[in-house]
């Protein structure tokens, strides 16, 4: 029978990815890994939050997008699907905010301790953004980029409900229900404090930034980003989920602001 | 059944996952390799749906793979072309190729064992593709598929005229010819005939008339079965109700062909 374990790594386009298991308190965590193939010319180490696995066709993209154009500039980055989802171990019912900062946690653990330390960098996709700030705080990330963020996770989820009412057309919808899974209605009960999204130091944020949509975006329509010392990246002319070309736009913009803050402080 | 289900197997060690990326024509494909504690008695691939993650809804292929796992089954489940690990792979005629790549793979490398394969939604356009292929698979389930294997598209005037010598000849129809002639013709004429098929879906699903009909027509005789979940709609597998009802008739199919093949029939 086949040694399938010698199938967890591959190398293509100059990256080489691998995946694996790594133990947690919740079980196994799925964590995807991408690294330049020859050798760490960037001290960048990117550790990706994705977006709820039922927005996956747009948030986890974005962070496999962005794990590959951090690994293509030299440096290294993971992604992880959630505790009690896709891969991972847990049960999506109970998962609390505490338990996905946990498992960010042991990814970024992971990261530094296969690729060595270097400038930690903390990314949240959507609802993502939420742990990627405790991620950030208690890691003591350097960067920290929160893309289209929805910060409020009672209003994320909210919306979401209010589009299965709409989708299943008056049928019986299970509670806590939507996209066909169960809704981390926990994460909703006890959410990462926010505010201030930048600790002072020692724990302090060097630079962060929000990377939105003109239109469309959670935050709510040109207004300014409402956290002092976070930089605006509103991506112009573009709106949420209406073309590829914006969500491209959207990705590059994100990568750019990640290897170039890097470059800058090289 | 239902307990069996329940069990959080990833954890008792009775089976193992393995994370494997494989090289294709269309780039890299992210897959999961799920292998029972001892020497399996055969191999089950999961063909998922349009766009979707090896994981399913709510992990629903996971669990299957995990409880197949439990029963003595490797199991290889792998994201759509675009999705999740896949997400640099091309999509598209290219992507569909690719799938096949990769099944092909799974299925050589485990060749000492039966094959069976599972097909979801799009995923049935590939069970019917890889079960005309040799060695046929030893046997084939259809999870919600689509209305158009049994009932294709009309087409008209000269396209209808090629498309019958083609059949004629037996020989493959003309590119400009709906593929969907091509997916009913290889299925009503291939799949049952070479190995056991067995369809489930529910009343509320799009093809449920033409399945009924067929199985009814004795077309196939014994070795086209049929099961309908009534009152519901299989496909996207709305609910969590549904979901557990899935599970427990595939498992129940499975189950069934390992008593096949333990007897050395199929």
């Amino acid at each position: 029978m086949y040694e399938w374990s010698e199938h967890a790594v591959v190398v293509d386009e100059g990256i080489r990815r691998e995946v694996r298991f790594i133990s947690t308190a919740t079980g196994l965590l799925y964590v995807s890994l991408y690294v330049a193939m020859d050798s760490l010319t960037s001290a960048l180490r990117l550790v990706v939050c994705p977006a709820w696995h039922a927005d996956g066709d747009y948030g986890f993209e974005v962070a496999h997008h962005l794990c590959a154009g951090v690994a293509k500039s030299g440096g290294a980055a993971a992604m992880f699907h959630w505790p009690g989802h896709g891969e991972s171990d847990g049960d999506p019912r109970t998962l609390t905010i505490d338990q996905f900062v946990n498992a960010g946690e042991a990814v970024v653990d992971e990261v530094l301790a296969t690729y060595g330390p270097g400038t930690l960098a903390i990314a949240g996709v959507q609802v993502g953004a939420v742990p990627a700030v405790g991620i950030a705080r208690s890691r003591h990330a350097e960067r920290l980029l929160l893309i289209e963020p929805d910060l409020d996770v009672e209003a994320h989820y909210l919306a979401i409900e209010r589009t299965a009412r709409r989708t299943s057309l008056g049928k019986e919808r299970p509670r806590n229900w939507a996209a066909s899974r169960f809704i981390p209605q926990r994460l909703r009960e006890a959410p990462v404090p926010i505010h201030p999204l930048l600790v002072d130091k020692p724990s302090g944020t060097k630079r962060s930034a929000v990377v939105r949509y003109e239109q469309g975006s959670p935050i709510e329509q040109g207004s300014p980003i409402d956290y002092p010392n976070v930089e605006d990246l509103t991506v112009s002319g573009s709106r949420r989920r209406r073309s590829p070309d914006h969500h491209l736009a959207l990705r590059e913009v994100a990568l750019d602001w990640l290897i170039n803050v890097e470059t800058a402080n090289a | 059944m239902l307990e069996h289900l329940a069990v959080d197997v990833s954890s008792n060690g009775a089976v193992t996952e393995h994370p494997v990326l494989m090289n294709t024509s269309a780039g890299v494909f992210g897959a999961t390799i799920t292998s029972p504690d001892g020497p399996p008695r055969a191999a089950l691939a999961i063909l998922v749906g349009l766009n979707e993650e090896r994981s399913g809804a709510n992990s629903i292929w996971r669990v299957m793979a995990q409880t197949f796992a439990q029963l003595g089954v490797v199991v290889l489940r792998y994201d759509s072309a675009g999705v999740c690990d896949s997400h640099l792979a091309l999509e598209g005629d290219e992507g569909d190729a690719a799938t096949l790549e990769v099944v092909r793979w799974f299925a050589q490398a485990t060749n000492d064992v039966p094959l069976l394969l599972l097909g979801y939604c799009k995923g049935v356009k590939f069970a019917v593709t890889l079960a005309v292929e040799d060695p046929a698979p030893y046997a084939v389930a259809l999870v919600s598929p689509p209305k158009k294997l049994f009932a294709p598209l009309p087409i008209t005037g000269l396209k209808k005229i090629r498309a019958s010598v083609s059949a004629l000849l037996k020989k493959s129809p003309p590119s400009d010819v709906p593929i969907d002639i091509d997916e009913a013709a290889g299925f009503l004429d291939g799949t049952p005939t070479r190995s056991p098929t067995w369809i489930l879906l529910g009343t509320d699903d799009r093809a449920v008339a033409e399945v009924q009909d067929l199985v009814r027509s004795g077309r196939h005789g014994t070795r086209l079965s049929g099961e309908v979940i009534e009152g519901v709609e299989v496909h996207w597998f709305t609910t969590p109700a549904i979901q557990q009802e899935v599970m427990t008739r595939v498992v129940a199919w499975v189950e069934r062909v390992l008593v096949t093949i333990s007897k050395g029939t199929s």
